[in-house]
């Protein structure tokens, strides 16, 4: 099942802007490998649990696979045939806010054969552009 | 210990945008301080750079415009993590003491692992009070005799000579545990379709008049 806040301070947000590269959540912190986002966006809470549902299957008893994403952003939309006006729409389904740089993913306790593997069937659940990374030199 | 040398030249244009000037022509802006003395504006040539960066180097002989040892205080990445953006660099003494984080790297294979483990490093780097000359690029940690349920700390690690531990000997370095069984359904904040979190400081009735 996917992802959502348990308790958050207003059901409804401003749809806002993804500005420059990321600042935090750059690197591979707890894992030895990464998948970085090249690309900003949002990623839907089923895409990220359908990446996660990709990747888990393959390092499955073997390595660990962190998420670093969460989806803190609910989207909303209006129903289809609707007239205009009469307000924000409902609630929809909720993203991750994604910008260029952000490691989404982590794997640890496999070698680089498989973590390249796996990332790029996670890859291809992933509506950005996405790259492998390993630790930052001189933070191995 | 490593004999990296970085080739360096003096900086007179500033600012941000002779940085980027200077990172086109394959260098990068660094800066040389410490022992009470001016601080320099420097410029490394990033293939140098690169490699001292790649085997973990600690200590750096700088020639050109200046010729000194020099400690590799601090990087600056871009946010991709490709390119090097800027280095610190600190006036170090050959036989001085300096505290610096060591990579960790784990040696052998754990009996834990055959047991149906799963080794877990948890942290990867730990602080040693060392003479700047003796630094070691990395240091080793046997985990062979890991079993499951075990688990290895800093005080494990084997020190080379004239070197001290400054991290806390319990710090936990390496776990082996059975690995967790995951479901598709495990993941703490999840929710049914439709289901709506919890809106703090108001009932539902409130907020969606608010909304009409």
């Amino acid at each position: 099942m996917a992802m959502m806040p348990k308790r958050v301070k207003h059901r409804k947000s401003q749809r806002g802007r993804i500005k420059g590269n990321a600042s935090r959540g750059n690197r591979v912190v707890f894992g030895d490998f990464g998948l970085q986002a090249m690309e900003g966006g949002w990623i839907k809470a089923a895409t990220i649990e359908a990446g996660r549902i990709a990747a888990q299957q393959y390092v499955r008893g073997e390595g660990k696979l962190y998420v670093r994403l969460f989806p803190h952003k609910s989207v909303t939309s209006t129903p289809l045939e609707t007239r205009m006006g009469k307000g924000k729409g409902e609630p929809d389904f909720w993203a991750a806010v994604v910008r260029p740089g952000t490691v989404m993913y982590e794997l640890a306790g496999v070698t680089e054969e498989q973590a390249r593997v796996c990332f790029a069937r996670l890859a291809h659940k992933m509506p950005i552009r996405v790259r492998f990374v390993h630790r930052r030199l001189g933070q191995q | 210990m490593s004999d990296d040398t970085l080739t360096v030249e003096a900086r007179e244009l500033l600012g941000t945008r002779n940085s980027k000037r200077l990172r086109a022509q394959g260098k990068v802006p660094a800066v040389l301080y410490g022992h009470g003395e001016a601080s320099v504006s420097l410029a490394v040539d990033r293939k140098e750079l690169a490699s001292a960066i790649k085997h973990n180097a600690h200590l750096v002989k700088l020639t050109g415009a200046t010729t000194e040892n020099a400690l590799l205080k601090d990087v600056q990445w871009d946010a991709f993590g490709s390119n090097v953006l800027h280095v610190d660099l600190t006036r170090v003494d050959a036989n001085e003491l300096v505290e610096v984080e060591i990579r960790v790297k784990l040696r052998g294979e754990a009996p834990g692992v055959k047991q149906g483990g799963v080794v877990t490093q948890t942290k990867r780097r730990i602080e040693i009070i060392s003479p700047a000359i003796a630094i070691p690029e990395e240091l080793e940690l046997k985990i062979s005799e890991l079993e499951l349920g075990q688990s290895l700390t800093a005080g494990d690690v084997s020190l080379p000579d004239k070197v001290e531990l400054k991290s806390d000997p319990e710090m936990v370095l390496v776990t082996c545990s059975e690995p967790s069984a995951e479901s598709d359904a495990d993941t703490e904040a999840t929710a049914a379709d439709g289901a709506e979190p919890e809106v703090i400081g108001g009932s539902k009735d409130d907020e969606a008049e608010g909304d009409s």
